[in-house]
């Protein structure tokens, strides 16, 4: 048994929760108020009562962006934290089993083929990243090589690098001058596409899925152990297991074909949630749910706000996922097994 | 079939590929209460047959019975209440605390999507306590000694509440100090009723469990019978093909 660092030797802290809660209430009011209008900077509250634009941009822009935000981060830092429970592999992503190259695929398809409509990128991206995960599941199923783990984690890379090459396909027959531009804005992601309208269209998925993670949050302990071991302890693993990478595929893929890809989120919240207070699901992964809205929600806050005009949100989570993968990897803070 | 058995086994055959046949024709008996110990070479079936009496695997031919009834006819909770078994090996991703490993156990004694309560923690504390192991609870795994660690396994079979353990080779690869540690573990919980089915090559291990034996060579049953026959050095070299003798060595058996 070869492990990594310690956590601290101590009770679980059961207020952790509650103090996540409320820093993501505080991010999520100063967000509110953190903007460029009317100058760049935070903005006086008492000015939504005078200011019929200040309003707007408040209630009709800012806040639907900001729920966003926080729905996509839930549904991230909870799908890769338990992706990474249920396939023993601390380094998997959210959008694993091809899932947000798939998504990625089909909005650029949609691009190509000249549809400008946001419903139609949006359904053939989420339709994609549904067909990436079933090709993944089927495809394991056929590998003669391995075991389940071994063999959906194998179907997960052959299914991403298909659909990535698929992609590329697309960029280099894309219109240079109108299309090829739209494509590169959405697989770097960004919160500009979020409306109330389109918040109502993803959210019955995506909180949904958030509640079968929440609710299997103990058995992905159970399914990180042996099979056989889970197995004697009553557990079905292949049937659980496809429960929750459904659950965790369907949540990403919606909120994927809104916002495009968003990636290190679902990598690298679990990673400190649970260097802060060790692996277990009951805590690893409500808490991940709620790290990944405060920095999806603090990374978007900077898109938005820091220049004139809008970073990708992909490239701020991504720099600063980076960043502190390797600090916490350098100061041997990220428990890695194997 | 035997009235009094727990768990039987009745003409049993099994095959990873068409042309390979494991295990052929396995009968066995296993009386509540009672100890078998499954010996016989590497690559005999020993695990398949073991994965086989837990419910894992299904027989090609033959049928499992757990309490006169047939073992797939039990739900996956039904019969995590009654069987636990242990692998013989088992390799972790992440570096738990022992309690929450130990509180693993208590799953099957629980409603389906339910957190482990206070009983449960109660109970996963108890059986860390049988084993001596108290002030392991708030360690990590990563922090355990092979031999600790599979202690704290076997605690995690016996926070289960099950009444059979099926022991994948539960004392090899450890000092002898853990061996018999563990020996002394599992002989405890024989004392108190458990129905105890392991594999092992260390013939020690199974003289100072007693109870009865069965060989599996060549995909069959070689020999069954009482612990007590295998101090009978041309049984043994029969089964492994390699002369024993009966010299005096120091064991902690």
């Amino acid at each position: 048994m070869k492990q990594g660092r310690s956590s601290p030797n101590s009770p679980h802290n059961s207020l952790l929760v509650i103090y996540l809660g409320i820093a993501l209430i505080i991010v999520t009011v100063l967000s509110l108020f953190i903007g460029r209008y009317p100058v760049p900077g935070i903005m006086n509250p008492f000015l939504l009562k005078t200011d019929p634009i200040a309003r707007q941009i408040v209630l009709n822009s800012r806040l639907p962006r900001i729920l966003g935000a926080i729905l996509l981060g839930l549904v991230l830092g909870g799908a890769g934290s338990s992706l990474q429970s249920i396939f023993s592999n601390p380094l998997i992503d959210a959008g694993f089993l091809g899932v947000s190259q798939g998504a990625a695929f089909g909005a650029a398809l949609a691009l190509v083929l000249g549809f400008r409509a946001y419903s139609v990128i949006a359904a053939l991206a989420f339709g994609m990243a549904v067909l990436a995960l079933a090709l993944s599941i089927w495809l394991s199923e056929r590998f003669r090589y391995g075991g389940q783990i071994l063999r959906l984690v194998l179907a997960g890379l052959a299914v991403s690098a298909f659909f990535s090459s698929l992609l590329s396909l697309m960029k280099y027959i894309a219109d240079p001058l109108h299309q090829l531009p739209d494509i590169v804005f959405w697989t770097m992601g960004s919160m500009v596409p979020m409306s109330w309208k389109r918040l109502e269209s993803a959210a019955p998925i995506a909180v949904l899925s958030l509640i079968v993670l929440y609710a299997m949050r103990w058995r992905v302990n159970l399914l990180s152990l042996d099979d056989a071991v889970a197995h004697s302890l009553g557990v079905r693993p292949s049937l659980e297991r496809r429960i929750v990478s459904v659950a965790a595929a369907a949540g990403v893929g919606v909120m994927t074909a809104v916002c495009g890809v968003v990636g290190w989120v679902g990598l690298i919240i679990p990673q400190i949630v649970r260097a802060v207070d060790g692996p277990d699901g009951r805590f690893v992964v409500p808490r991940s749910m709620l790290g990944g809205a405060i920095f999806v929600l603090i990374s978007d806050t900077i898109a938005r706000s820091v220049f004139s005009g809008e970073i990708p949100l992909g490239i701020i989570t991504s720099l600063l996922g980076a960043l502190s993968f390797a600090i916490l990897l350098t100061t041997r803070k990220v428990e890695l097994a194997r | 079939m035997n009235s009094e058995s727990v768990l039987s086994a009745r003409d049993i055959s099994f095959r990873w590929k068409e042309d390979q046949p494991l295990l052929e024709d396995i009968s066995l008996d296993v009386a509540r209460g009672q100890t078998l110990a499954i010996l016989g070479p590497n690559g005999a079936g020993k695990t398949t047959l073991l994965s086989i009496l837990s419910g894992r695997l299904s027989p090609r031919a033959g049928s499992v019975n757990l309490d006169s009834r047939p073992l797939i006819s039990y739900s996956a909770r039904e019969r995590s209440r009654l069987i636990a078994f242990l692998p013989q090996l088992e390799k972790l991703a992440f570096n738990y605390r022992v309690l929450d490993f130990v509180l693993m156990g208590r799953t099957p004694c629980m409603e389906v999507l339910a957190l482990p309560g206070k009983e449960d923690e109660e109970a996963a504390l108890k059986a860390l306590s049988l084993f001596g192991l108290d002030s392991f609870s708030m360690r990590n795994i990563g922090e355990l000694s092979g031999g600790e660690f599979q202690l704290v396994r076997i605690a995690r079979c016996l926070a289960q509440g099950a009444s059979i353990l099926i022991l994948d080779e539960p004392a090899s690869m450890l000092d002898p100090a853990h061996s018999r540690r563990i020996a002394d573990a599992l002989a405890s919980l024989v004392e108190s009723g458990k129905t105890l089915i392991y594999t092992t090559h260390d013939i020690g291990l199974v003289l100072f469990f007693r109870g009865s034996a069965v060989i599996i060579s060549g995909g069959i049953v070689g020999w069954k019978g009482p612990v007590e026959d295998l101090h009978d050095p041309k049984l043994l070299a029969h089964t492994y093909g390699i002369s024993f003798s009966n010299k005096e060595i120091p064991s902690v058996f």
